[in-house]
């Protein structure tokens, strides 16, 4: 079948999952212990009944699949409900077209340093193989692997912001600068483009440890698995004619063996694009970002239901659109596989 | 007519005199403490022309050489030891640290946020802690969690998987629906989700990492699984009358096990970390001893005692660096054309 | 090293194109260090075919890998000559190899489509050879093409300016005044440039400077050649070192005299008296004497005296050409200078005649005779180029009054317009009757909507009813299917009650097929009848509508179109609208070609496809478009050999090309190996395990074994004559085909392939041999040259025995034999 036809199956196919995921965070978040106005544990403040009342408002007493229903009717008419605890009567919709900016700011800044290093760290490591570079190269990117990413943001913060006073710990800005006029809602390109450079030197500034902490991990696993790539491609008998034929080893390199070791390397970061939205949260709370992880957090502390929902349902829908998408690009990009 | 003359192997020795044949039990013991050959069998990468060719010649058919010689790599040994000591920390903690229990995670002691001394090795934290004990007795949450949670995926992973690729039809189709529906919620979210609904105990906490961890091992050994049913011993089983079960569990798993082991060294490290990010993000109990907690709990302290926050960091990389080690030298031992 | 005598020596030989000599290649792997290829020495000369054969891991690929250095780590050329061309090889740097390889030396492998890249089509890798090793020619190739699209280009713009001159005189009448005066504007440009052009003195000077120049030189390349390299140079290649030396840039040029200093260098610094003294006190056992002392210093400094003048005469050489260097440039710019001239006076002259061919073309249209058109343009043509006033005013009122009292201008022109109104009548005439088309489709298309509208409303009701009458169809039936049953079982039914109901039964039945059918023929027209639009019947349309189409048809009538008028004036005007037709076209053509920028890519695909073409595969330029998967193995092979032959290398090595290939095709690549080296006349080094094929293919062959050569020598002998006992059990191992030879055994070599890590002492055959003596599991043999010319390897062919110890010429199996007992 052709390409088109492989691609609307596969969006088709998407529906079903989505469903299934709007379904099961639903019930899920309607099953966690308390709700929004009385958590389990917390002191009862005014009267049950008053907390009933609440309830009844907003129309939490129903029985779940009416509820359910309710919100999924709601849902594909785009009234995604409101924040009843968190930020109080401001709409879900609202709130993410808020908070996502800042949080993709973060992760895509990582995400494209990340993958012009990655690839190109590892394509190093898998030439110079055995050599000094390589060594060391495999010993920081296993490092990179196995630290939590909390856990690097303290390091960094702790070195790098309280000792050598080199960059600011968290936030965005600092408390006095204002935010620029919304163009594309990323502060940085927003500050750029409304010619206050003030405003893009401190965001700038700001943002240099989250983003390095982030990118750090990503780096370290885009090395290990292009240099394994790249390695496997290097053994193969083309490598070998391209040499034969008298190619400078920069072309057969660059132009053989990297075009080839690039189609896996280049769905695995497009998926990581996909699941950039979710990927945040424990940067977001060490550098005290408010983004979607931010949001998420407390939304899940105070059963704010709307807002679970919400996020989960877009966190989930990015993804499942760039997996199919990685799916075609494959396809396009491997002139072995033909519809 | 010419005779045709075959040496065989065993011959060789007659015809030239020269090959080493092992004497008797003592001699040979003898021979092992000579320092020459001591150096050969310890050092890695040790090399002598006169015992080497004896290696060969007696182990020129014995395959499992090949395994644990490979096993023999510096890294891989670091790995195996680093986790034989996190281990270690995690059965026996009240032998290898002086602290007790109480002291580390339930009373409050004077000496908050004491920098490190002769009494505290690495400093102490909030309420007077040790954070040497709190490294030590910490290590024995991550551990059991992890390797518990890995077993829930596997044994879960591996039943869906298999019954998915054997049976085929609608019921492998839901299976990998319902994975398909669990895997495209990123983990942390659906981690935090789960856990909060079932509660901050240690065994949900547990179940729930276990849940998660199933899609990922049984597609993995459903696929295997479909690569091994093509096979012709599967075929060849079902000629001589094995029945169903018996084909999946006693020829088509050990097969696909070795896929799976690889990934299971790897994924321990993961469920570590995610452990961690939960008891960071706040997500287990306040009164458990647990790197992440710790992290998390010590981090507003960080100007004033940063090795508080900075060490349970330290411990949370080596032991899932250990683990990574020794999964990319079994990798390496186990699949050997696979490069990394 | 290289002293004069081997100079010599191998100008003797100088049909020698490989010598490699005692090569050693070692792999050191974790199990130990695999000795792949263990002292192996053979020669290759000039148009000829050596065959390489033996078992899987006996070394034959890696000593073809070596040759081209391929060999990476964990394998390394441990030590060994491999001389190409008089060069030695092995201590070549990475630059300087790969400038060998693919050009000098290429190599094709086994398995083609792993040889092959799966992502880059395989134009572009084909391309990449010729890139790679030949960009200076294709630069000229690309020059010369972009030169000949500048012309195209040129040509263009002349061919829009007429056009858009024809156009403009279309609609109104020429002026031939205002065209007059315009020719007597142009005429002096036109004498200026054309003096200019005329006397050049500096260009032919420097044009013939940079000839005398070019002479000198030739010759003394010629005699440094001979100098150098001790063979004379050919013409064609003397040729191909003077466009190389003006094209490629200087940068290559100082690399190469680098080069050559270094070497030079080097060979001067190994005349070194001392050393040489101690090597030839060795090798005699014994001092010299100081006469011969004297001799050697002697010749050495000659030598290196020699070696000094050579490289003296080499700098001042280059100094020359940096001088030729100049002449050239110096040259191309006055010829540059002289095209632009030209260019400009075409395009004067283009414009001139112009304005005066259009009247030209007008005498044409009105049929003149021959005579007078070429007067006039003779008449034209003196025009062009009278610059005086007076003369031309002169002129130019003698052709106005002739041009005028022919009444040219205005009967072409009433021609013209007569011609431009038929088409117009005609024109809107067609979209009048295009109108009338669109009504009536719409028309009948709302005729067969309405139709369609009652034919489905009928098809509901006959539907439902068709239902009803199933349904007490169905009834009925379950009710005499309940009867026969209980009458089966012996149930008393009554008789005439039954009769009833198989009667109603069947005539339910005959409603229902009746009503099916009509259902059916409903169908079928709403599908066929109603959808054709040619199918309605025109005449029943309301009234309005077929008042508007007799109107429109009546304008249509009206027009009366003069068809025959039409064709008669177009087959007068023809010279002038059949031109401008021509003219258009070729716009179309030439845009086409003048808007693709000529990049090298373009020329190397084509460069492509003619090689591509010559290795027998049809519609070259489709298969370069294609991805290697989508070739068969046959194909693909051809294409690896191509990419060979791509830069006519001297030496091709092919790795086992047809063992992954079937039968058939196998013989086609061979007829193809053949068939290329009588053109071009190269050597093929061909390795493979099929003894068949070596018979079919080669003029020599060498045998492998674990390493090393066993027998080496010419192919017929080698074959009615085997010498080593391997080769014996090669040969006997060939299954035979012919029936006679099928009574005997296939002779079988016992054993295994050796382990080579740790090589058993002696002969590596020996364990397997049935001939083993007792030195042959002690002393290796070496390769020894026979009487019959062919080497071999092996102690039983050991003339002098007595050199060895008693005893050792022993077979061994007596020995085995005595120890046994």
């Amino acid at each position: 079948m052709s390409l088109l036809k492989y691609t609307v199956r596969r969006l088709l196919m998407t529906i079903p999952i989505l469903f299934g995921v709007i379904f099961i965070t639903f019930i899920l978040s309607h099953m966690m212990p308390g709700n929004p106005f009385l958590k389990p544990g917390q002191f009862i403040k005014g009267n049950p009944e008053y907390v009933r009342a609440l309830l009844e408002k907003h129309g939490l007493n129903d029985p779940i699949i009416v509820q359910f229903l309710k919100y999924l009717k709601n849902m594909l008419q785009g009234d995604w409900g409101e924040s009843l605890i968190v930020s109080k009567g401001i709409p879900v919709w609202d709130l993410i077209k808020v908070k996502v900016p800042v949080t993709l700011e973060v992760g895509i800044y990582a995400l494209i340093i990340s993958s012009i290093l990655g690839i190109r760290t590892g394509v190093y490591s898998a030439v110079h193989r055995n050599k000094p570079g390589d060594t060391i190269i495999r010993t920081v990117a296993l490092l990179g692997v196995a630290m939590p990413v909390f856990w690097l943001g303290i390091l960094m913060q702790y070195f790098l912001s309280i000792k050598l006073g080199l960059f600011p710990t968290i936030r965005i800005s600092t408390i006095g600068y204002d935010d620029p006029i919304r163009i594309t809602s990323f502060r940085l390109i927003d500050s750029l483009l409304t010619g206050r450079f003030d405003l893009a030197i401190d965001t700038a500034w700001h943002l240099v440890l989250p983003v390095f902490a982030l990118s750090f991990l990503q780096v370290a696993g885009l090395t290990r698995y292009s240099r394994s790539s790249m390695l496997e491609i290097l053994e193969l008998d083309y490598v070998r004619s391209a040499r034969a034929k008298g190619c400078k080893e920069r072309d057969v390199i660059n132009k053989h063996a990297l075009k080839n070791a690039l189609i896996p390397i280049v769905t695995i970061i497009g998926l990581r694009f996909g699941g950039v939205i979710g990927g945040a949260i424990l940067t977001e709370t060490t550098f005290n970002l408010k983004g979607m992880g931010m949001l998420f957090v407390d939304a899940v502390n105070w059963r704010d239901y709307f807002v679970i929902n919400g996020l989960v349902f877009i966190t989930t829908f990015v993804f499942i659109v760039m997996v199919v998408f990685v799916d075609i690009l494959y396809a396009v990009i491997d002139p072995r596989i033909r519809y | 007519m010419v005779e045709q003359k075959l040496i065989r192997e065993d011959e060789l020795s007659l015809v030239y005199g020269e090959t080493y044949r092992p004497g008797s039990f003592k001699e040979q013991l003898k021979e092992m403490f000579t320092p020459k050959y001591l150096a050969f069998l310890l050092k890695p990468g040790a090399e002598d022309e006169e015992l080497n060719r004896r290696d060969f010649e007696m182990n020129k058919f014995k395959t499992k050489r090949s395994l644990i010689r490979r096993l023999n790599s510096p890294l891989t040994i670091l790995g195996g030891l680093i986790v034989f000591i996190i281990c270690s920390w995690a059965v026996f903690p009240h032998w290898l640290s002086f602290i007790p229990f109480k002291d580390v995670a339930i009373s409050i002691l004077p000496g908050t946020n004491r920098p490190p001394s002769f009494e505290h090795p690495l400093g102490t934290a909030a309420f007077g802690r040790d954070v040497l004990g709190r490294l030590i007795w910490g290590a024995r949450r991550s551990i059991t969690l992890s390797l518990a949670s890995i077993v829930v995926s596997l044994v879960g992973g591996v039943i869906f998987g298999t019954i998915a690729a054997y049976k085929g039809g609608w019921i492998d189709n839901l299976i990998m629906r319902i994975a398909d529906i669990v895997s495209s919620i990123p983990g942390l979210i659906l981690l935090v989700i789960i856990v909060s609904v079932m509660g901050y105990d240690l065994q949900n906490i547990l179940l729930a990492l276990g849940l998660l961890g199933i899609p990922g091992y049984a597609r993995l050994m459903r696929s295997a699984a479909i690569s091994q049913r093509a096979m012709t011993y599967v075929e060849s089983a079902k000629v001589s009358g094995a029945s169903e079960w018996r084909i999946m569990f006693r020829h088509i798993l050990p097969n696909s096990m070795s896929l799976i082991l690889v990934a299971l060294s790897f994924d321990i490290g993961t469920a570590i970390l995610g452990l961690a990010s939960l008891a960071f993000l706040g997500f287990s109990q306040t009164d458990a001893v647990e790197w992440g907690f710790d992290v998390n709990a010590n981090k507003s302290a960080l100007i004033n005692a940063p090795w508080a926050a900075i060490w349970p960091g330290i411990g949370i990389v080596i032991t899932v660096m250990g683990f990574m080690l020794l999964g990319d030298g079994l990798r390496d031992a186990l699949d050997p054309r696979s490069k990394v | 090293m290289a002293s004069e005598s081997e100079l010599k020596d191998m100008s003797k030989e100088n049909d020698l194109l490989l010598s490699v000599q005692d090569l050693h290649t070692y792999f050191y792997t974790e199990e130990g260090t695999v000795k792949a290829v263990d002292g192996v020495s053979f020669d290759i000369k000039r148009d000829e075919i050596l065959g390489l054969v033996g078992e899987t891991g006996c070394g034959k690929s890696v000593s073809a890998l070596s040759i081209l250095k391929l060999i990476r780590y964990p394998g390394k050329i441990l030590s060994g000559k491999i001389m190409f061309e008089g060069r030695d090889l092995v201590p070549l740097t990475e630059e300087q190899i790969r400038r060998i390889r693919g050009n000098d030396i290429t190599m094709i492998f086994q398995d083609p489509l792993n040889s092959l890249n799966p992502v880059l089509k395989v134009g572009y890798q084909i391309s990449e050879v010729y890139l790679l090793h030949q960009r200076d020619v294709l630069q000229r190739k690309l020059d010369y093409a972009r030169t000949h699209n500048t012309e195209n280009r040129i040509k263009l713009q002349k061919y829009t300016t007429l056009n858009d001159y024809y156009k403009k005189y279309e609609k109104k009448p020429i002026d031939v005044d205002e065209i007059f005066s315009v020719v007597f504007k142009n005429a002096k440009p036109i004498s200026e440039l054309q003096e200019s052009l005329a006397d050049n003195e500096t260009y032919l000077a420097v044009q013939n400077a940079r000839k005398e120049f070019e002479t000198e030189i030739k010759e003394k390349i010629r005699d440094l050649h001979e100098q150098v390299n001790q063979i004379p140079l050919q013409d064609a290649e003397l040729n191909f070192i003077i466009s190389k030396i003006r094209i490629a840039p200087q940068k290559i040029r100082k690399l190469d005299m680098k080069i050559l200093s270094r070497e030079i260098k080097i060979l001067i610094k190994e005349l070194d008296p001392k050393a040489i003294i101690r090597i030839k006190e060795e090798q005699e056992e014994g001092e010299l004497s100081d006469l011969e002392r004297e001799q050697i210093i002697e010749e050495l400094t000659r030598s290196r005296e020699q070696l000094h003048e050579l490289e003296s005469s080499l700098k001042a050489f280059w100094n020359e050409m940096s001088q030729y260097d100049k002449l050239v440039k110096e040259a191309d710019k006055e010829e540059e200078r002289r095209t632009k001239l030209e260019h400009e006076l075409d395009l004067f002259i283009h414009q001139s005649k112009l304005r005066t061919d259009l009247i030209l073309r007008y005498m044409q249209v009105l049929d003149l005779d021959e005579p007078m058109i070429n007067r006039f343009e003779k008449e034209f043509e003196e025009l062009h180029h009278t610059t005086e006033e007076e003369l031309f005013t002169r002129k130019k009122e003698v052709l106005l009054n002739e041009i005028s009292n022919l009444n040219v201008i205005e009967k072409v022109t009433a021609l013209l317009n007569e011609y431009q109104e038929i088409t117009k009548l005609e024109s809107s005439r067609q979209a009048i009757q295009e109108e009338i088309e669109e009504i009536r489709v719409e028309e009948s298309q709302k005729v067969l909507e309405k139709k369609k509208g009652r034919a489905k409303i009928k098809y509901r009701k006959l539907r439902k009813e068709h239902e009803e009458v199933s349904r007490d169809f169905y009834d009925k039936y379950y009710e005499h299917e309940d009867v026969i049953g209980l009458k089966r079982i012996g149930f008393k039914v009554d008789e005439d009650d039954f009769q009833e109901l198989e009667y109603v039964l069947e005539e339910l039945k005959r409603q229902q097929t009746q009503l099916y059918r009509e259902i059916d023929a409903l169908k079928w027209d709403i599908k066929t009848e109603f959808e054709d639009v040619r199918k309605v019947d025109t005449s029943n349309f309301p009234p309005k509508v077929t008042e508007k189409i007799n109107q429109l048809q009546q304008k249509v009538d009206s027009v009366r179109v003069n068809k025959q008028r039409k064709e008669v004036l177009y087959e007068q005007l023809k010279p002038l609208i059949q031109y401008r037709e021509d003219i258009k076209s070729e716009i179309e053509e030439l845009k086409v070609l003048v808007r693709k920028r000529i990049k090298l890519m373009d020329i190397a695909l084509e460069e492509s496809s003619k090689i591509v073409k010559a290795v027998g595969i049809a519609d070259s330029r489709r298969i370069l478009d294609r991805y290697p998967h989508e070739l068969s193995g046959g194909m693909r092979q051809r294409i690896m050999i191509s990419m060979g032959l791509a830069c006519q290398s001297k030496l091709l090595i092919c790795d086992e090309p047809t063992t992954a290939l079937d039968v058939t095709i196998q013989a086609q690549i061979l007829e193809l190996i053949r068939g290329l080296k009588k053109r071009l006349h190269n050597s093929v080094l061909f390795i493979t395990h099929n003894l068949g094929v070596i018979y079919e293919l080669c003029d020599k062959v060498a045998v492998m074994y674990a390493g090393n050569i066993v027998e080496y020598g010419e192919k017929q002998s080698l074959f009615d004559n085997p010498m080593h006992p391997y080769t014996h059990g090669l040969l006997g191992a060939i299954p035979r085909v012919k029936p006679r030879d099928r009574h005997q055994k296939l002779a079988i070599i016992p054993g295994m392939v050796p382990n080579l890590i740790f090589p058993l002492p002696g002969c590596r055959f020996h364990p397997r041999c049935e001939h083993a003596m007792e030195i042959c599991r002690k002393i290796r043999p070496e390769l020894i040259k026979q009487p019959n010319g062919n080497s071999v390897a092996c102690w039983l062919f050991e003339k002098d025995q007595d050199k060895y110890e008693p005893g050792s010429f022993k077979k061994l199996g007596d020995e085995f034999k005595e120890e046994i007992v």
